[in-house]
């Protein structure tokens, strides 16, 4: 990957915005879809939608979420201790004595849990639910930790995004800053469509920003760019994996938001291929995205997804292959290039 | 405006999900001493005062939880299943209303509830709360005299006489969410004294126990700047003292993604301003009100949501303080009257 | 004529999302019965028949969708993983045929589990007969369908075969239009995509057409065999039911009353439906835009979501005479 792309990912995850708080990322975003010439709006649920129109050509909506799951703070306790509800889905055992950070001042805190030394067998065994967890901030009392970070106030994971391994990545938001890179790369080429690209704002708790932009966007084809769930490491067989890191960006078939449009579906998997872009077929139907939203917002449109495999996917620390990232956006970028040869088949 | 008479008389009257007919038709007569009216394919009723910009929708929903009767059996006994929301531990020995039709005309017929007595339950079963398939509703009437006026899919509602307990507060069925329409009716009064710019249209909306449909498609009609619903949450009492309930005498404003933030904080300094006790809730996902269903309508609208605490929720004995809904209905009015003074933009201009 | 008709649509494939073979059989059985017809973004077939320019315009929609699996993965031996496409469990189609578009056929088998524990949709594959990944990927890519095997039973009025739900409305559908003299109403005859997996196609469909009224003819449960659960009034063979509601919707009243009195009218019998499960697409058209009326004709059905499940002849007759005579007046 360039220098200058992944200088541009980590400044997409550095940026905060839990589902219903994008505020930061949203800014951002803003401030790089005007670099890249493009007039952008905001609308009622905060979604920011940048348009690169050609009137008269195909109107194409291409879609990835700002937002990413993190916590609510809903009141604190006497001991000075946070109690929260998660925001999207997070599975209670992640969070475990993992470190987040809270509200504009990005207060810092911890969600601990009651050492091995006087935890009992049942302890050992039973995961614990989120309403018994808490965010340590180190307040003495519930007033000190209400001042600090009133009710209401929003936390995200923290895990700066660091190299490793061979071409890999580990940062908390891989799902789905990597669908926001690609967009601003679309934004960045000159393509012969009607190119609109909405950031949308409350994907995980329920692919609501979605909804409302497909149904002003109104467009012909819609493609929503995630990052997807990848199981392919610890001897796991086949049929369970997914997907598989490094091999590509993922073209899902059907999940349990969407049945992908099965000839947009092939005309992204031909581009692909005449292109010698890096590919495989999401094997399995896991996971729900904004392509559901999109295909029937009003009289519907063709939709698929492609995604970035991210293991560890709506955790702190979630990997993703460095070269997958890449195949992302230049898959949608191609085919939005020779969409002409395409289109017919498209719409039949 | 006598809101106990006008409680007594709503809650009293028929229309379960998706059947509001009744309870709609009565409710368009109240409101329309202040407004122009319309009521819509799906039995919203839409009321609206005042013109021009800006446009605000008020919402709370008209329907009420039911049963809905199944079969009969050979000794007349009635199986029944429930339209939505109905809570099995209410029904053992209760008076319930069954709405048998003849020529289109209703026929409430008095039943009670009935379930194999205790004395005759097997040991394991002793002790725990009856499955609604194992419940029956006695009218009273021969098998052949029940299956000729009860054909399946006969309407069931619960009894329930309003009653005043102490300290102004009211025991009676589906406060939720009439209360909330006569907190309505009770705010286009005191507007109808006063003079705003803009357009309000209150909205008494079908099936929100149902599917939300109601709210969201008289939101697509209505088309407004922005919407409050009104509903009811969890009071604080017996059995029921946690984070996620509140005293009887305050209302409550939540707040989450599903809310609209600025909307949200404006309702909250307009309480501020007219003295009104208000506390917050929240919710990371689905309220469970037609806010969800109006925030997605459109292209987006932004939305809020008001609700007055109540006890027992889904029983026969919902309790709340009337003067509550008197304060619910002066922050709802002076909420509507204020919006004209915001700059134009501002629920969708984003700069935090 | 009836017969005829549906054991041709009962046997052709279509399993939620590759309607596409489905779509064509049942635009060539309505092409000359029809004015108008299209496909749209989801695979929705929307034909219209005009009718008088003061009637109504009335959305008559039948699912051609079915129930199936789709592959999700091909492992070295040549067995298909699969995933339900609609609402099934793993037992269901356990040691059953499938048949894939292209006709390739399997067999349903599923992985052993361990004493007391529950089988899973990711233990269950399909046997094409293959004896390496290379063989099984010459016939079979992963995002194939398949549905159960296409067999019928006829004992005089009652057939038994998969996918009476809902290929039995469509035929009732494809009579009706058959049957129409120039009707009253504009009928928009909808056989809609994808509804086992979330009504989708309906939701387009009305959003694009916005009609004045929705009608669902779909298949609901009887509560006639032994032991049935839960308990219902609906009988196979007593006439087409009028829902009253199922979990999803409650049929608008004047809809529901309006299926009532054509049924008086027609001189048909009919029953009354509560279903205290599913939903059909008439909750996604009631929900569109600024709201739409609508309610469901069901098809009495013996057995949904098995490979035998039974409908009436008579029942399915009279059901196209009772839509007839609502699109009348």
């Amino acid at each position: 990957m360039r220098l200058e792309r992944l200088t541009l990912l980590e400044e997409l995850l550095n940026a905060r915005g839990v589902s219903g708080d994008e505020g930061e990322i949203r800014k951002l975003i803003g401030e790089l879809c005007a670099k890249r010439g493009a007039r952008t709006i905001t609308d009622a649920l905060g979604n920011i939608i940048a348009y690169k129109e050609k009137p008269g050509a195909k109107r194409v909506m291409l879609d990835a979420h700002m937002d990413e799951v993190g916590f609510l703070i809903t009141g604190a306790d006497a001991n000075g201790t946070l109690k929260y509800q998660p925001v999207g889905g997070i599975d209670p055992r992640v969070v475990i004595s993992k470190r987040v950070e809270i509200g504009k001042d990005r207060v810092p805190g911890v969600i601990g849990v009651k050492p091995i030394h006087i935890s009992t067998k049942d302890d050992m065994e039973n995961a614990l639910k989120h309403k018994d967890l808490r965010i340590d901030i180190g307040a003495k009392d519930a007033a000190e930790a209400e001042r600090f970070c009133p009710a209401g106030s929003y936390a995200s994971f923290v895990s700066p995004p660091t190299r490793f391994g061979e071409e890999r990545i580990v940062s908390r938001a891989l799902d789905d800053r990597v669908g926001c890179l690609a967009l601003l790369a679309a934004l960045e080429s000159d393509l012969p469509v009607d190119l609109i690209c909405a950031f949308t704002a409350q994907e995980e708790v329920g692919l609501r920003g979605a909804l409302v932009a497909a149904k002003r966007i109104r467009p012909d084809i819609g493609i929503a760019l995630e990052g997807t769930t990848c199981n392919d490491l610890g001897d796991v067989s086949s049929e369970k994996q997914v997907v598989a890191l490094g091999k590509g960006v993922a073209i899902s078939f059907m999940d349990n938001s969407s049945i992908a449009h099965p000839k947009l579906r092939a005309a992204l998997t031909d581009c692909a291929e005449v292109n010698g872009i890096a590919h495989q077929i999401k094997r399995g139907v896991a996971g729900g995205n904004d392509a559901g939203a999109i295909q029937r917002a009003y009289s519907g449109c063709p939709t698929a997804t492609l995604s970035v495999p991210c293991r560890y996917i709506h955790s702190a620390n979630s990997v993703a292959n460095l070269s997958d990232i890449e195949s992302q956006s230049e898959l949608v970028i191609a085919f939005l290039r020779d969409f002409a040869q395409y289109e017919g088949r498209i719409f039949e | 405006m006598d809101i106990l008479a006008l409680l007594k008389d709503w809650t009293g009257s028929f229309g379960p999900s998706g059947n509001e007919g009744e309870a709609a038709r009565a409710i368009a007569d109240a409101f329309a001493a202040y407004c122009r009216i319309e009521t819509d394919a799906l039995q919203n009723v839409i009321a609206t005062m005042g013109e021009g910009n800006p446009r605000v929708m008020i919402t709370a929903h008209t329907d009420e939880i039911a049963m809905i009767s199944t079969v009969v059996e050979d000794d007349g006994a009635i199986r029944f299943a429930r339209v939505n929301g109905i809570d099995p531990r209410t029904l053992p020995g209760a008076r319930v209303w069954v709405h048998a039709e003849a020529d289109g005309v209703r026929e409430p017929l008095l039943g009670v509830v009935g379930a194999l007595p205790p004395h005759l339950l097997q040991a394991d079963k002793q002790g725990k709360n009856y499955p609604m398939d194992e419940m029956y509703i006695d009218v009273g009437l021969s098998a052949e005299a029940a299956r000729d006026k009860v054909a399946p899919g006969t309407l069931i509602t619960l009894d329930g006489e309003p009653l005043q307990l102490k300290n102004n507060r009211i025991a009676c069925k589906t406060l939720d969410d009439r209360a909330g329409i006569v907190v309505m009716l009770r705010a286009a009064e005191i507007l109808s004294e006063r003079k705003f710019k803009g357009q309000v249209s209150f909205v008494a909306a079908s099936q929100e126990e149902m599917s939300g449909g109601g709210a969201e498609t008289a939101a697509y009609k209505v088309n407004p700047d922005c919407a409050l619903a009104i509903d009811m949450t969890l009071g604080k009492g017996h059995a029921q003292d946690s984070d996620d309930t509140f005293p009887l005498d305050t209302v409550v404003a939540a707040i989450g993604p599903y809310i609209h933030r600025k909307l949200n904080q404006y309702l909250l300094d307009t309480a501020q301003e007219e003295h009104v006790s208000i506390q917050k809730e929240y919710a990371s996902r689905s309220t469970s009100t037609n806010a969800d269903d109006i925030q997605i309508s459109r292209e987006g609208i932004p939305v809020a949501l008001l609700s007055v605490p109540t006890l027992y929720m889904h029983t026969p004995v919902e309790v709340a303080a009337l003067d509550t809904l008197e304060e619910a209905a002066r922050l709802v009015a002076a909420f509507v009257a204020g919006l004209s003074r915001k700059e134009e933009g501002w629920l969708c201009d984003w700069n935090d | 004529m009836m017969l005829d008709t549906l054991r041709t649509v009962l046997a052709v494939p279509g399993v939620s999302g590759s309607e596409q073979i489905i779509a064509e059989t049942l635009a060539e059985l309505v092409r000359p019965y029809v004015d108008d017809i299209r496909t749209d973004a989801l695979g929705n077939l929307i034909c219209v028949k005009k009718g008088a320019a003061d009637g109504k315009r009335v959305m008559v929609c039948a699912h051609m969708d079915q129930i199936g699996y789709v592959v999700t993965d091909i492992d070295k031996d040549g067995f298909l993983y699969v995933h339900n496409v609609g609402g099934f469990g793993p037992q269901a189609f356990l040691g059953k045929v499938v048949t894939f578009a292209n006709g390739t056929q399997g067999v349903v088998y599923a992985k052993s589990v361990k004493d007391g524990a529950k089988l899973g949709m990711g233990d269950v594959y399909i046997d094409i007969g293959a004896s390496s990944k290379q063989e099984a990927e010459e016939k079979i890519s992963i995002g194939d369908t398949a549905n159960v095997a296409f067999q019928m039973v006829v004992h005089g009025d009652r057939v038994s075969a998969p996918t009476m739900d809902d290929r039995a409305a469509c035929a009732v559908v494809i009579e009706l239009l058959k049957a129409l003299q120039p009707p009253h109403h504009t009928v928009i005859a909808v056989f809609s995509a994808q509804e086992e997996v979330g009504t989708r196609g309906a939701q387009t469909a009305a959003a694009a057409e916005n009609p004045d009224i929705g009608i669902a003819v779909d298949v609901t449960a009887t509560g006639d065999t032994p032991g049935a659960e839960p308990r219902m009034a609906v009988k196979l063979g007593a006439g087409p039911a009028v829902k009253i509601m199922d979990r999803h919707s409650i049929s608008t009243p004047s809809v529901r009353d309006g299926l009532i009195a054509a049924a008086k009218a027609a001189g048909v019998p009919y029953q009354r439906e509560v279903l205290t499960f599913g939903g059909t697409d008439a909750g996604a058209i009631q929900r569109t835009l600024g709201g739409i009326p609508a309610g469901t004709l069901s098809i009495p059905c013996r057995y949904v979501h098995t490979p035998v499940e039974t409908v009436s002849l008579r029942d399915m007759e009279q059901s196209a005479t009772l839509l007839a005579e609502y699109l009348k007046a």
